[in-house]
């Protein structure tokens, strides 16, 4: 059989480490990344890229406990290895603290990360304003360094990366026999998918080292999430908003809120702001879809709308879109019944 | 009354910003000097990694653990203001790790969140099969010592670089009162053969993906002997040295060897990171710490003599109750000599 051509479209976290995993299912493919925007473009440079996961609620919570185990326990191994920096995988603690008691004081993601307990009194005393908290160990995998690491994954099993915007995923046929689509919110456009819409969201970088935890309030809204080079502040959850350009009130609005979490942080200095959409959707789009035009055949496997959750669901969702993937390469290998004249 | 303090590291500065502080506002003479001859970034607290741990085993004083208590309590309280990162102080989260089950330490409820190592979080770890996880606090000595010298400063407090040869010389030169916190080189005034240097190597790495402490216990070599990893604000501490008895302040091959193997082989992300810098500094080893009074006689005056030294490897653990219990001998000196007075009302 000849070599299966797929093209990913879509270079951040999905489009990067769907590349990675289609060839290690998959026998004889060639993997081509095709992309607008590339690492540190991406809304993927953007976020923190802290596991903790978030809840979809169009997808079975036993699946999106799989695919966060699945991630945790692929970058756990690679944060004790010696490609840790290299990857910008890393452990981080901290604690997750509540104003109200939450309806679920134990989530589904307890037992995926490590050693996670309630907050004692004692730990508590430290955020006066809130009656509850989770203290436990995850993982930091962080954007701008673990985005090159894959690319460089995909070169080293004979990937491309292309440059280059796709309006239609037509233009991929006859080129390309599979086509994945991760798109994120490109997929409006692509996939003809209304369901998917941006969740903006505007993020702080602050030089703050002495910070060793995380901080998030229960709600998603006020993070702090120490990086190996800076500490991201976040955030904003703004629904159907398009906007790019960072915005000074919001801005002064993080920073006064993180601050109330954590007044070390008014020795904060070289403060950037940072803007990305969130490809939302109710729950992320694993699927294959045949395309048909007059006789025209092109199968696709949509991976994409991962939201807030990307980071943590990236690897488990990534694996199912490659094996996905590898049904499509195999359908193809069967030939359909041709009518003889 | 004039108070000269001798020693310049934390013991040192702390305690004389504790006696100013305290005592200032009812006694007007009080003139607070602190002699040293070597400061910041020279001293034995420069080269301490900063963690706030006591030894595991109860010391043989049970004051010390009120005093290492009394120490938690108030840099906690000082972690909520803007200046925390200023004194160099910040929370940090970390692992102990043993190759064995060993008894909970006494200071459990004195850190946050202590809790036994879960079986994943040993995992990491493939030569220790048991462990604590909690969070403490990181007092950089560096740092801290800055903050303190810039608070004294503040206060009026002067500062005199000098080799004091003799308590007597000290006397002499007009002090009421001398505070004694020189350290492990306290025997050069006053021989004291408990009194040991308990030698440390250690080497500063730029590691800033490091967010734990990984402290390593081996019983058979003793504590200190035994691999650590401590992150600092900025650079993170690698250690593992402690020898009895050597005075050598030059930094060995061999220590070095011994402590990038011993930390590389516990955290193999460290391969990776560049060493900024190495140093050797010497713990004031003491079966206790010496904290207590001295009446001096020099010619026709008594010259008082409080003695504050010998905190071993966990003099920043313990520095704020030693030097508020070296205060509280202070206010007895001033007691006897009825200088304590309140400041007169306005009329």
């Amino acid at each position: 059989m000849d070599t299966v051509r797929i093209a990913v479209v879509g270079a951040g976290l999905m489009g990067l480490s769907t590349a990675v995993c289609i060839p290690t299912l998959v026998p004889r493919c060639s993997v081509t990344v095709i992309a607008d925007k590339f690492t540190p473009d991406t809304t993927s440079d953007v976020a923190a890229g802290i596991l903790i996961p978030h809840a979809y609620p169009d997808t079975p919570v036993h699946k999106q406990k799989q695919w966060f185990r699945e991630t945790f326990d692929h970058l756990f191994s690679i944060a004790n290895s010696a490609e840790a920096g290299d990857a910008g995988v890393y452990l981080v603690s901290g604690w997750q603290i509540f104003r109200s008691m939450p309806t679920e004081e134990v989530p589904f993601w307890a037992d995926v990360v490590l050693g996670f307990r309630k907050m004692t009194e004692a730990e508590l005393k430290k955020f006066p304003q809130h009656v509850f908290g989770q203290a436990f160990t995850t993982l930091k995998c962080e954007g701008p360094v673990y985005l090159p690491w894959l690319e460089k994954r995909v070169k080293r099993s004979g990937g491309l990366m292309v440059p280059q915007r796709i309006e239609d995923l037509w233009e991929l046929h006859p080129s390309f026999d599979i086509v994945v689509n991760c798109s994120g919110l490109g997929s409006r456009q692509l996939a003809g998918d209304s369901t998917i819409f941006p969740v903006r969201g505007q993020v702080l970088k602050v030089q703050a080292p002495w910070l060793k935890h995380f901080i998030r309030d229960g709600s998603g809204l006020t993070y702090i999430y120490p990086g190996t080079s800076n500490v991201t502040l976040g955030g904003t959850r703004q629904k159907g908003d398009w906007n790019l350009s960072p915005d000074a009130e919001i801005s002064r609005d993080i920073f006064s809120r993180c601050c109330a979490l954590e007044p070390s942080l008014h020795r904060a200095c070289d403060i950037r702001e940072k803007v990305g959409l969130r490809p939302s959707r109710p729950g992320i789009r694993l699927q294959k879809e045949l395309l048909a035009q007059d006789s025209r055949r092109l199968p696709v496997v949509h991976h994409y709308g991962h939201g807030s959750g990307g980071f943590s669901m990236h690897w488990g969702t990534a694996l199912e879109a490659a094996r996905l993937v590898n049904e499509c390469a195999q359908a193809l290998g069967s030939p359909a019944p041709k009518s003889k004249l | 009354m004039r108070v000269v303090v001798i020693g310049a590291g934390v013991i040192g500065l702390s305690t004389a910003l504790c006696i100013h502080d305290r005592y200032q506002p009812v006694l007007q003479s009080l003139d607070v000097r602190v002699y040293a001859d070597r400061f910041t970034p020279l001293t034995n607290t420069d080269v301490a990694a900063g963690l706030w741990q006591p030894y595991l085993s109860n010391p043989s004083n049970p004051q010390e653990t009120h005093w290492n208590q009394q120490t938690f309590d108030y840099l906690l309280s000082h972690l909520h203001s803007p200046n925390a990162a200023d004194m160099g102080l910040a929370l940090i989260s970390g692992y102990n790790l043993f190759h064995e089950a060993v008894p909970d330490p006494s200071w459990k409820d004195i850190v946050l969140g202590f809790r036994k190592l879960t079986p994943r979080e040993l995992d990491m770890f493939p030569d220790y099969s048991y462990g604590w996880f909690n969070t403490s606090l990181i007092l950089e000595g560096k740092r801290y010592l800055q903050w303190l010298t810039e608070r004294l400063t503040e206060r009026g407090v002067k500062f005199s670089q000098r080799k004091v040869e003799s308590l007597e010389e000290v006397a002499r030169g007009g002090a009421d009162v001398i505070i004694n916190c020189t350290g492990v080189r306290a025997g050069e005034l006053q021989p004291d053969p408990m009194l040991q240097p308990g030698r440390g190597q250690i080497i500063k790495v730029d590691a800033p993906w490091m967010k734990h402490f990984i402290v390593t216990h081996d019983p058979e070599r003793g504590i200190y002997r035994s691999p650590y990893i401590i992150p600092g604000i900025r650079e993170v501490t690698l250690g593992g040295i402690f020898q009895l008895g050597n005075w050598s302040e030059v930094n060995n091959i061999q220590d070095h060897k011994s402590i990038w193997e011993g930390c590389c082989r516990l955290e193999p992300t460290l391969k990776k990171a560049e060493i900024v810098s190495e140093c050797t500094g010497f713990r004031p080893v003491r079966p206790q710490v010496r904290l207590e009074r001295e009446r001096l006689r020099f010619g026709p005056s008594n010259t008082e003599l409080i003695h504050n030294y010998g905190h071993g490897g966990y003099g920043l653990t313990i520095h704020w109750g030693c030097a508020l219990e070296a205060a509280k001998l202070f206010g007895e000196v001033l007691e006897e000599r009825k200088l304590l007075r309140m400041p007169p009302s306005h009329l």
